[in-house]
């Protein structure tokens, strides 16, 4: 029970600011309402970790219908740990970034309780055992992400974003319960170790329970961001940067992953893991082609985010947890940090978003300095702690050749995208404002500087953990993944620090890659589809109507206009009723 | 509680304050004078506590040849008496008064005769008061309410004709009329068969089931927003009480009911094609009203679910969805009334609502979500016990189409909250204290039970082992 506690804080918090919102002077306490709660939940995480022996995990009963007992269960298993670790780590840090990044004084109020209720669904997705516990805080985290990538109600591509996000998350919801409820009809349990130890007594497992398990990766893919659900993540760029830094980078992304991870005995055991090792390779390489097509610079980063995903899901497909794991962490870090570089640029730029368009990263030395920690931690440069992460699936791939020769590939296109990134910036034409830019630069709130230092001083921290832990490195491996890496490096330091990149930025290729594979047209055709559906139902209504409608005209009275619209339309209903009546006496005469 | 409320008294009591109420205010109430209101509104509060003490101590009885009391009857008597309370409330200062009043007398008599029917006399004339005093509710309104109350009053004709057709069929096997009389007699299966059809089809018109419904956008549109809340929450719940009773107990023991018989599987196509017709239609809607209209049939397809998997699980959850219902769809409708006086009608004008009233806002929001079945509100946890209903009875399509309806729904309760969430330049308005008391009862009711569902679902058990044994 103890770690439902965990939740308390941050509800509270969300309560305050909301509250705060109701008063017209109160907005100013909202945001300490929002850190105060992130950071009284991280200590209290931090107190589970350290009395982790004596903590326990009773079930706490929900409800019971007929012969069921549907529970709230929790787990604090390994899987558990390594996600609320970083829900911990990177909560404060971005409560504390936005302090200085959200200077929206009447709006700050709803920031903060939407943000306080998202770390408190992640914390309980965190910490949940069963599917009815995942659930409820997966519900959470799509309605939040919603709110929070629609924050700018008054401009109008932040809502077509949102609602793009909620479409593709419900359409995940939907598969995820309905795999939900089949696995329940049939073990008449939504506790995942009580899951894990029957599946694996069976002998043979019937296909509805393979089937509903397809679709909870499924459900799975959209809440992570993987193909053909991807579309959705770099819409979501139009929310707030901390949100992208914390939702859309670093925790909200990886419940997908969270999930298979822990379902990984029964997926393995079910044949599934090379449906996720496909589908994790093809949304890799769509985002790293992606990332080095776009020109946007918080877009840049989703798409590499896309990768990143695919990367755990190729681990995963492979099975090799750990290794999967070791990149869940180090992602986390590495890119909340990328990100948070991402808003300090457009803030200094007036939220400018276009590469060609900001001025450089180095007009704050420490800036400069965090971008290209987490530039070379995410390209996989030792001694920067994303290169563990590189280097453990990397090392997993070895066990497929195909699967590393693309790995490869990855790691080069890794480093050309995300130096791409740093670079096309700083070699930008001077603007003549130059002198105000520069006052803005240096004029960043504290409490974002804060942030960037924290996170890239965890970034070099974790190689130390690593190397402390003495892990297995496979220095074959390791010698592969630094060479693909540093010649994608190379490679986007001549065609855009040498060249500025025009040779690149005006060919066909990047052209076609920066249009997002069509996806979005498939997207579109689908909901066109449905939308048809829906106003053909009411066109046949009124349709109907018409006829009825002219019969009526026929028979009743020319001159009496009332009584024919009238009865027109009562004839109507009576004569649904009428068809209705025949239609089950129909029925009637099949079955009896 | 058996010392406090004595053999046989409890019933009688409560048809006592209900006709106690009606004359009072046939008589008594005079325009504009508030206290004869206040009076009905605490009587009508206390039925409520009577129905429940008197479940609360598991009182079992039959009177006057017509009624009978059992926890079934009780729990839903004394919870649509909480709807009625909220009706009341909500139209405390609506125009005209007297009239008003009365008519909700009416229903409220109207509902206990079909909730303690013991014959299905009780039911019939049950069914008739409530829907003749909610034509005479909506005509005494004025002149420009002629439209919905005559359709109404047609389409409720057509309803009892339909039913006294399906009785006369059952009579010559059994003349007493009492629900569990009819149910020991026997007949031949086509007739039984013919029988029930019109049965479902005279219920399924009051109960908005497809292809019977199609009055109800038009209805429910044109006639004053606080009939339509009465409509939406009690009428149609009532006419849901009419069908657990008549096809649980009338039909059970012809063994016509139960799973893979003919009324369920009559039962899973009513189901499932209300819920794509209401969830469909209401994409397009741009009133707010005709948009809960068609979602309040979508919801009904919900509660077929239940009706249809026929086992003690399904009933129990078609009674925990009832009531769950009526609370959010009367906290909807209450809010709609009052911005309807204010001449905010279409969902564009809905627009910057929380600028006009942040209350109304957010309140309308959670009780949207909890139509939608988001967690942890009181939507979720019925849904999910209706299709885990049907899952346990293998009806895993039915099931599964419940689901994907529920997610169709989000998109038009999700357009309202992003038009009501937006910033606009408009003058702030507040509610009546009344309206934010009726919102609150609503509010506090799908909170606390969706976070503890066990609070009515214990009830509701007892209730379904009344129904189903």
């Amino acid at each position: 029970m103890y770690l439902l506690y965990l939740l308390l804080p941050l509800l509270l918090g969300a309560l305050a600011a909301f509250i705060c919102s109701f008063s017209s002077g109160a907005w100013r306490y909202s945001k300490y309402a929002g850190l105060g709660g992130a950071v009284a939940s991280s200590l209290l995480t931090l107190f589970a970790f350290l009395k982790q022996n004596t903590i326990q995990l009773g079930q706490l009963q929900w409800f019971t219908a007929f012969h069921s007992t549907f529970a709230i269960s929790l787990s604090f298993g390994y899987i558990n740990q390594v996600l609320l670790a970083v829900v911990a780590v990177i909560s404060p840090l971005i409560f504390f970034y936005s302090i200085g990044y959200m200077d929206v004084p009447e709006e700050n109020s709803r920031y903060y309780a939407e943000l306080s209720l998202f770390a408190a669904s992640m914390m309980l997705l965190a910490v949940s055992g069963g599917f009815i516990t995942l659930f409820i805080a997966w519900e959470g985290l799509g309605i939040t992400s919603y709110l929070l990538i629609g924050f700018w109600t008054n401009k109008d591509a932040p809502q077509y974003a949102a609602r793009k996000a909620i479409t593709t998350i419900i359409i995940g919801d939907m598969m995820m319960l309905s795999g939900i409820l089949v696995i329940f009809a049939s073990l008449n349990t939504f506790n995942f170790s009580t899951m894990i130890s029957e599946i694996a007594a069976m002998s043979t497992v019937p296909i509805s329970i393979v089937a509903a398990f397809v679709l909870i990766i499924l459900g799975a893919f959209t809440k992570s961001a993987q193909f053909p659900f991807h579309e959705w993540l770099s819409d979501a760029m139009e929310g707030p940067t901390p949100v992208s830094a914390f939702l859309h980078s670093s925790t909200m992304v990886k419940a997908g992953v969270f999930v298979v991870a822990l379902l990984l005995p029964i997926l393995a055991q079910l044949g599934l893991l090379n449906m996720i090792l496909v589908f994790g390779i093809i949304s890799a390489v769509i985002g790293a082609l992606n990332a080095a097509g776009s020109t946007h610079i918080k877009k840049i980063l989703a798409y590499s985010t896309i990768e990143d995903l695919g990367l755990m899901f190729i681990a995963i497909g492979l099975n090799a947890l750990a290794a999967a794991m070791v990149l869940f962490i180090v992602q986390a870090l590495y890119k909340a940090l990328l990100f948070m570089n991402a808003g300090s640029i457009m803030k200094a730029n007036d939220e400018e978003t276009d590469l060609y368009k900001v001025s450089s990263f180095s007009k704050n030395r420490l800036l400069f300095a965090t971008a290209l920690i987490g530039a070379l931690s995410i390209a996989g440069i030792f001694p920067f702690s994303g290169f563990f992460g590189k280097l453990a699936v990397d090392s997993a791939g070895l066990s497929n050749s195909t699967v590393y020769i693309v790995l490869i590939v990855l790691d080069f296109a890794t480093g050309f995208y995300i130096f791409r990134w740093l670079f096309i910036p700083e070699k930008n034409e001077k603007k003549d404002s130059e002198i105000r830019l520069r006052a803005k630069y240096a004029s960043q709130p504290k409490s974002m500087t804060v942030s960037q230092v924290i996170l890239a001083a965890l970034v070099i921290f974790l190689t130390a953990l690593f190397l402390y832990t003495n892990i297995e490195v496979n220095v074959g491996a390791a010698i592969v993944l630094t060479a693909g890496a540093g010649f994608g490096i190379l490679s986007a330091y001549l065609l855009f620090w040498r060249l500025a990149g025009l040779a690149w930025e005006r060919s066909r290729t990047r052209n076609f890659l920066s249009k997002g594979f069509f996806v979005n047209a498939a997207y579109l055709a689908i909901a066109k589809g449905t939308r048809a559906l829906s106003t053909a139902i009411e066109e046949i209504d009124y349709f109907i109507n018409r006829i009825v409608y002219l019969g009526a005209f026929g028979v009743a009275d020319l001159g009496n206009s009332i009584r024919r619209s009238e009865t027109g339309i009562v004839n109507f209903y009576a004569a649904a009723v009428a068809i209705g009546i025949f239609m089950m006496l129909l029925l009637l005469v099949l079955l009896v | 509680m058996q010392q406090i409320l004595p053999a046989g008294i409890p019933a009688i009591l409560l048809v006592l304050i209900a006709f106690m109420v009606l004359f009072s205010l046939f008589t008594l109430l005079s325009r504009k004078r508030r206290i004869y209101k206040v009076v009905e509104i605490a009587a009508v509060a206390l039925i409520a506590i009577t129905s429940f003490s008197m479940l609360l101590s598991g009182y079992n009885s039959n009177f006057l040849y017509l009624f009978q009391a059992n926890a079934f009857s009780e729990l839903l008597f004394g919870a649509l008496s909480i709807g009625i309370f909220l009706i009341l409330l909500i139209s405390f200062d609506s125009e005209p008064q007297a009239e008003t009043a009365m008519f909700v007398s009416f229903v409220m008599l109207g509902l206990f005769m079909v909730a303690f029917a013991y014959s299905i006399i009780a039911i019939i004339v049950g069914l008739e008061f409530v829907i003749l005093s909610t034509v005479f509710m909506i005509l005494s309104y004025g002149k420009k309410y002629l439209e919905p109350a005559l359709k109404l009053f047609v389409l409720g004709a057509i309803s009892t004709a339909i039913f006294v057709v399906a009785l006369a069929l059952l009579l010559p096997y059994d003349s007493s009329l009492s629900l569990v009389g009819i149910a020991a007699a026997g007949a031949g299966k086509f007739i039984v068969g013919l029988s029930l059809v019109l049965f479902v089809a005279a219920l399924s018109i009051e109960s908005a089931a497809f292809p019977f419904n199609l009055w109800v956008p038009d209805v429910y549109d044109g006639a004053p927003g606080n009939v339509t809340a009465l409509m939406a929450g009690i009428n149609k719940k009532v006419s849901f009480i009419a069908i657990l009773e008549i096809f649980l107990i009338v039909f059970a023991s012809y063994g016509i009911y139960g799973n893979s018989q003919l009324i369920s599987q009559a039962f899973f196509l009513i189901s499932i094609l209300t819920m794509f017709f209401g969830n469909l239609v209401a994409l397009v809607q741009k009133n707010i009203k005709r948009m809960f209209a068609y979602s309040s049939i979508s919801q009904a397809g919900y509660i077929f679910i239940g009706i249809s998997a026929a086992t003690h699980l399904g009933i129990e959850a078609s009674i925990f969805y009832i009531i769950a219902h009526m609370f959010m769809i009367i906290g909807a409708f209450a809010i709609v009334f009052w911005l309807e006086t204010k001449n905010i009608r279409s969902i564009e004008e809905y627009a910057g609502l929380k600028d006009r009233n942040a209350f109304a806002a957010v309140s309308l929001t959670i009780l949207m979500l909890s139509m939608a079945g988001i967690p942890p509100l009181v939507g979720f946890a019925g849904k999910f016990v209706l299709f885990s209903s049907a899952v346990y009875a293998n009806d895993i399509i039915l099931a599964l189409i419940g689901i994907a309806n529920s997610f169709l729904s989000i998109y038009y309760y999700a357009k309202v909250i992003n038009q009501m969430f937006q910033t606009r330049e408009v003058k702030r308005i507040r509610p009546g204290i009344n309206i934010i008391a009726a919102v609150t009862i609503c509010l506090i009711f799908v909170i606390a039970v969706g976070i503890y569902p066990q609070l009515l679902l214990g009830w509701a058990s007892t209730a379904a082992s009344v129904l189903v044994h």
